[in-house]
């Protein structure tokens, strides 16, 4: 079934003192693909100022600004209208074998490698060995790698930071949603499924009243290739629908972050977030 | 007869290849002329003038920095001679490789076809730490992404040309080649008189007219800087040099500031656009935006403002994918696939270690190969073999190990070597070349010679100027079909000559005749009046005006 | 003109004269004054003229209490390099600031003070066995050298004037420090070493012959139209410079009701008038309070041109924003 939702995501800095020149970007606007399809976006600065836009390399839309007035505040607001599930996505059928061909290793290449965030270790190496051996499609693999990871980690929040590694949130045994993402990929990928963090969306609510406002937050979630690229939520173990909006997807976290920037100056910093979602349709 | 080759042993030994002699002892036809101006003159002689060369330097402060000392590049007095057909050769397979690695770099940070095609495994790229996902997509403003280039050619032991390493970065040494010009000619003379060398002092403009012709097209008369990590940087003296002489002012981070996906520079009368950067500093400090953001050395939003073409960036970010020592295994297939031209210049054989068969062939004879860290430069990291301690080789085969992308290994390849004064004599020392390559997007332009380093400790192969190296001044010879654009004028007719000179003014104390004339007379004077008291009356009398 | 580089010229134009003023300070100290080598007070006033604190002795090894004499004065004012006062020190820092001007400088300029900071280690080996005199002397020559030819064959453009403004500022600053140092009894020989120092002898006997006295000397330091470094002279070129190179600027090319010159350059004017209208007698009667209002002014002015053409990027540091 299709919704119609509706987005405000609103990044808001407060620094302690008069930051003089500031550079940003901000990955906000979700893409129109095979499962949603865009009916509007916008990113609006405040202190006002003229804002680019441009697609990086994982094909993200990036909006970047700079700020050369002495300020103390920053707000990002991000506005979009996404109408989702267009098409329901399905695990493709994708064999071991045709996953262990060198040209289809060569190709997704960067999403096969840990990075920084995303490592195993022994441990989840034999856990992702153990998986693949029980499962004869890497589809049903990842599915289980999905609710593994989801049984093992409870949700929790302030247990875990942006830099934490997959092995050290196992050890933790709980985190947010980022962290689901992060130990997941590291399973999919040890078993030789090239997958994405996928970064957006989520509306709580199954039963949600059209044009209810209900606050939301971002939420990340993962996406393998098994034939198809096939989205999974290890979080909330439901499948990804008409109830998510999709903005971003990198290796992990770092290549996807809402927002990232630097500012000029000895100030601290305050950071406050807020998202509201609304159903339309 | 002077015996400043005495015991010169010129390779009949050690099989490597000698500039100056064969491998019977006699003299090259390139060296003939060096080598008879040398062989008169006494050790005495060429200390004095060896002398000359360092102070020279020490004065224009033609210095590179080595743990924070500064000090003089030595320049030895034995120029390295280059044959204008080894030349003509030579140059043609530089611009044959710098126009493949540009292609590959447009393809790598954008349509990505060399991967589709399986030329080269996407790991290879992936991998690589120079590799910026940042600039993916970015055009640049003027099509170019390797302006200036050092390709480094080694001559193997059959005298044949090979290439070593691409330096497609910021690749340094070109303030040296023009510098060790300017004091050869003041030092030694009487060598140029019998030779046509081709110059050297072109660079400057060539550099500039790249410049200019990959700016933006916004920029009629584009403003050009050279940025500079500073004064501290141990090439400070080659940003200076080439600032100066392209007319451009060289400024530092501080100096610059983006607006909204421009440029500006900061002058006493405010801040004016910036069109073009030639940048001397690396990717990683360039831009804290993208880059290391506790980066003080480069400025905020320059890689948004070429992204955004209101900025040419020279060298592009990103260009170090292409110079990966890994990368450089693959650049004669590349140059197959972009060009379809078979290579120019050969690589010198080399294994990539992250091949589980090249690497187990490596292992199995390391004490005869030279491994190098892909990701290192100036000869730190290096692990020469043949010369390597056990523990060396021990930990070299477990770095190896531990990270067989990180690593190459060479068979040990003889440089060739060249006479160079040591102690008074003239001695073999191993050399190697640099060539500059500067493309304007139209064509890529050869500066004639080079930088050739030589490494100064008997038997080194190591010629990095950190690691106790050298240079020579490189000459490119004509031939008749060379000129150099050294055509000497007409002789003017007579006709047109220009008539008799002006002669020179004096003031009434320099009046040469008069000050003469006045000398004389007094001496007279004195003379006369010791003889007789009357005379001088008289005299003075006469000179009266009435 | 770069922001950086003029304010680079500035200050490599206010250490060259400075490493001039000292050496001939130190040298009439030194060897003019011998009969006072003793004086105990001595060494104490010229550190205090200086603007330094007796206490930094510590810094360069020497824990001696008590009074401080000449050659421990000598030695921090001459050849402490770590000290930017003094005469290696400033020749030092005047180096490192025309490091950064490579490419602005002419070579000649370059070379011949590349060459002087090369060369002054050995120099400072030979003045402590021989003496002092054959360094102050060779900084001298040098200082000279290179002046003249940033005067030659430098570009006479805003860089040049920039250059310019730091010495004259220096200058007039250095005279004032040298004049707060002349005990209100100082006699006429005292006087002869005062002119000497600031190279004003034969300006003085061109001008008044061989009788010196305490007015007449100040009216050769301070007022002078003529003699190039007089106070007055020195004022004149500073605002002048100052002028030409405010000349190009004005942001909106409006008119404004108000002279077109920076603050700067009014404040240069205004001591150089306060000096010029003022009763030499005032002047001499007062000569502390003189010396004081003339050494504000300068400090004041350099202010004044460091916010207006060298806008100083404050060293930047990013702080990187923490993601949501």
């Amino acid at each position: 079934m299709t919704w119609r939702l509706q987005v405000t995501h609103t990044t808001r800095y407060r620094y302690s003192a008069p930051v003089s020149q500031s550079y940003n970007e901000a990955r906000l606007e979700p893409r129109s693909d095979r499962h949603q399809a865009v009916l509007a976006s916008r990113v609006e600065v405040e202190p006002s100022t003229r804002v680019v836009r441009h697609v990086d390399y994982w094909g993200s839309v990036v909006h970047h600004f700079d700020l050369q007035v002495p300020h103390q505040a920053l707000t990002v607001i991000g506005r979009s209208t996404v109408e989702t599930a267009t098409e329901p996505a399905r695990p493709g059928d994708a064999s071991w074998d045709d996953l262990a061909d060198p040209q289809i290793r060569d190709q997704f290449e960067e999403l096969l490698v840990p990075t920084t965030s995303v490592t195993w270790d022994e441990e989840l190496a034999a856990v992702a060995a153990e998986l693949a051996a029980a499962h004869d499609t890497p589809a049903k693999a990842a599915e289980a790698a999905s609710a593994w990871v989801n049984e093992r980690l409870d949700y929790k929040r302030g247990s875990t930071g942006v830099k934490t590694t997959s092995p050290e949130v196992l050890a933790a045994g709980s985190g947010v949603c980022q962290d689901f993402a992060h130990v997941s990929l590291a399973l999919l990928r040890a078993m030789g499924i090239p997958s994405w963090y996928v970064s957006g969306y989520l509306h709580p609510d199954p039963k949600a009243e059209i044009d209810e406002a209900i606050v939301g937050e971002s939420h990340a979630w993962v996406a393998a290739f098994t034939g198809t690229v096939w989205p999974l939520d290890p979080t909330s173990l439901n499948p990804v629908e008409e109830r998510h909006i999709r903005v971003a997807a990198g290796r992990d976290y770092h290549d996807v972050a809402p927002f990232r920037g630097i500012y000029a100056g000895r100030a601290d910093q305050e950071l406050e977030v807020s998202v509201e979602l609304v159903r339309k349709a | 007869m002077s015996d400043l080759f005495d015991d010169y042993d010129a390779g009949s030994i050690r099989r490597t290849y000698d500039e100056m002699f064969d491998r019977y002892g006699r003299v090259r036809d390139t060296y003939r002329g060096v080598h008879d101006t040398l062989e008169p003159q006494s050790t005495a002689d060429l200390a004095v003038r060896a002398d000359g060369l360092s102070r020279a330097y020490r004065d224009r402060g033609v210095t590179f920095a080595l743990s924070g000392q500064e000090r003089p590049f030595p320049l030895d007095l034995v120029p390295r001679v280059l044959s204008a057909d080894e030349w003509r050769r030579l140059e043609a397979g530089i611009r044959q490789r710098v126009r493949a690695l540009e292609a590959f770099l447009a393809d790598v940070y954008g349509p990505g076809e060399v991967f589709a095609d399986g030329v080269v495994p996407r790991k290879l790229v992936h991998s690589s730490p120079h590799f910026h996902r940042q600039v993916h997509g970015l055009e640049p403003a003027g099509g170019v992404r390797i302006h200036v280039s050092g390709v480094d050619v080694i001559r193997d032991d059959h005298g044949e040309f090979r290439v070593l390493e691409d330096n497609l970065r910021s690749p340094s040494g070109v303030s040296y080649v023009m510098e060790n010009r300017r004091v050869m000619a003041r030092v030694f003379p009487d060598l140029f008189g019998t030779h046509a060398v081709a110059p050297v002092d072109d660079y400057p403009r060539h550099l500039l007219g790249a410049l200019r012709s990959t700016a933006p097209v916004r920029a009629a008369d584009p403003r050009i800087v050279v940025l500079t990590p500073g004064v501290h940087n141990s090439a400070y003296f080659e940003h200076a040099l080439l600032a100066r002489l392209m007319g451009v002012d060289l400024v530092e981070g501080r100096d610059l500031v983006c607006r909204d996906d421009v440029a500006y520079v900061r002058t006493t009368t405010g801040d004016e656009r910036v069109d073009v950067i030639y940048r001397r500093i690396d990717d990683e400090f360039l831009d804290p935006v993208q880059f290391r953001p506790d980066s003080v050395l480069g400025c905020a939003g320059l890689v948004h403002s070429a992204r955004a073409g209101n900025l040419t960036i020279a060298n592009a970010v990103g260009n170090g994918v292409a110079d990966d020592k890994l990368t450089y295994t693959y650049v004669p297939e590349l140059i197959e696939y972009y060009l379809g031209e078979p290579p120019l210049l050969r690589n010198v054989d080399t294994y990539r270690l992250e091949d589980d068969d090249q690497r187990q062939f490596v292992l199995d004879r390391i004490d005869q190969m030279v491994v190098k860290p892909v990701d290192a430069s100036g000869g730190y990291g290096l692990v020469f073999g043949p010369d390597a301690s056990d523990e060396e080789i021990e930990q070299c085969r477990r770095d190896v190990l531990g990270d067989p992308r990180g690593y190459i290994a060479q068979p040990v390849v003889s440089l060739s070597t060249g006479p160079t004064l040591v102690d008074g004599r003239l001695r073999p020392r191993h050399l190697d070349l640099r060539p500059f390559a500067v493309n304007d997007g139209e064509k890529v332009w050869v500066l004639p010679g080079g930088l050739t380093r030589v490494a100064l400790p008997e038997n080194s192969l190591v010629v990095n100027s950190s690691q106790g190296g050298g240079s020579k001044d490189t000459w490119v010879l004509a031939d008749a079909d060379t000129s150099f654009g050294l055509d000497l004028p007409e002789p003017m007719p007579a006709a047109a000559r220009p008539a008799v000179p002006v002669p020179l003014q004096f003031g009434p104390a320099d009046d040469h005749e008069r000050h003469h004339q006045q000398q004389l007379q007094q001496q007279q004077q004195i003379e006369t009046s010791t003889m007789t008291g009357m005379t001088e009356r008289t005299e003075t009398e006469e000179a009266e005006p009435c | 003109m770069l922001s950086r580089i003029a304010e680079a010229l500035y200050w490599m134009g206010r250490y060259l004269e400075r490493a001039d003023d000292t050496a001939r300070l130190l040298d009439v100290y030194v060897h003019r004054m011998v009969v006072q080598v003793n004086d105990e007070r001595v060494g104490a006033s010229l550190l205090a003229a200086m603007g330094l604190d007796p206490s930094e002795l510590a810094r360069i090894g020497d824990s001696s209490e008590g009074p401080i004499d000449l050659w421990q004065a000598t030695e921090m004012l001459a050849y402490d390099a770590d000290n930017p006062s003094s005469v290696v020190g400033s020749l030092r820092l005047a180096r490192e600031n025309a490091r950064g001007l490579r490419e602005i400088l002419a070579t000649e300029v370059w070379e011949a003070l590349n060459r002087t900071y090369h060369e002054l280690d050995n120099h400072v080996r030979a003045a402590r066995t021989l003496g002092p005199h054959l360094l102050f002397q060779w900084v001298r020559d040098r200082v000279a050298l290179v002046g003249g030819l940033t005067d030659t064959v430098l570009l006479h453009d805003d860089g040049w004037r920039f250059l310019t403004i730091g010495r004259c500022l220096e200058r007039v600053d250095m005279t004032a420090r040298l004049l707060g140092a002349v005990p209100a009894t100082a006699d006429a020989s005292r006087w002869n070493g005062v002119l000497v120092s600031c190279g004003a002898n034969d300006a003085f006997l061109r001008t008044y012959g061989g009788d010196i006295d305490q007015a007449k000397a100040l009216s050769v330091l301070l007022l002078d139209p003529d003699f190039p470094r007089s106070v007055n002279y020195a004022l004149a070129q500073a605002e002048m410079c100052l002028e030409q190179v405010d000349g190009s600027t004005g942001p909106s090319g409006r008119r404004q009701a108000q002279p077109r010159v920076s603050a700067a350059a009014r404040e240069v004017g205004r001591i150089r008038s306060e000096l010029a209208y003022t009763d030499p007698a005032t002047l001499a009667a007062d000569l502390n309070g003189t010396v004081m209002r003339l050494q504000a002014a300068c400090a004041h002015a350099s202010e004044l041109v460091t916010q207006r053409y060298f806008q100083r990027a404050s060293f930047i540091e990013w702080n990187v924003d923490r993601p949501a």
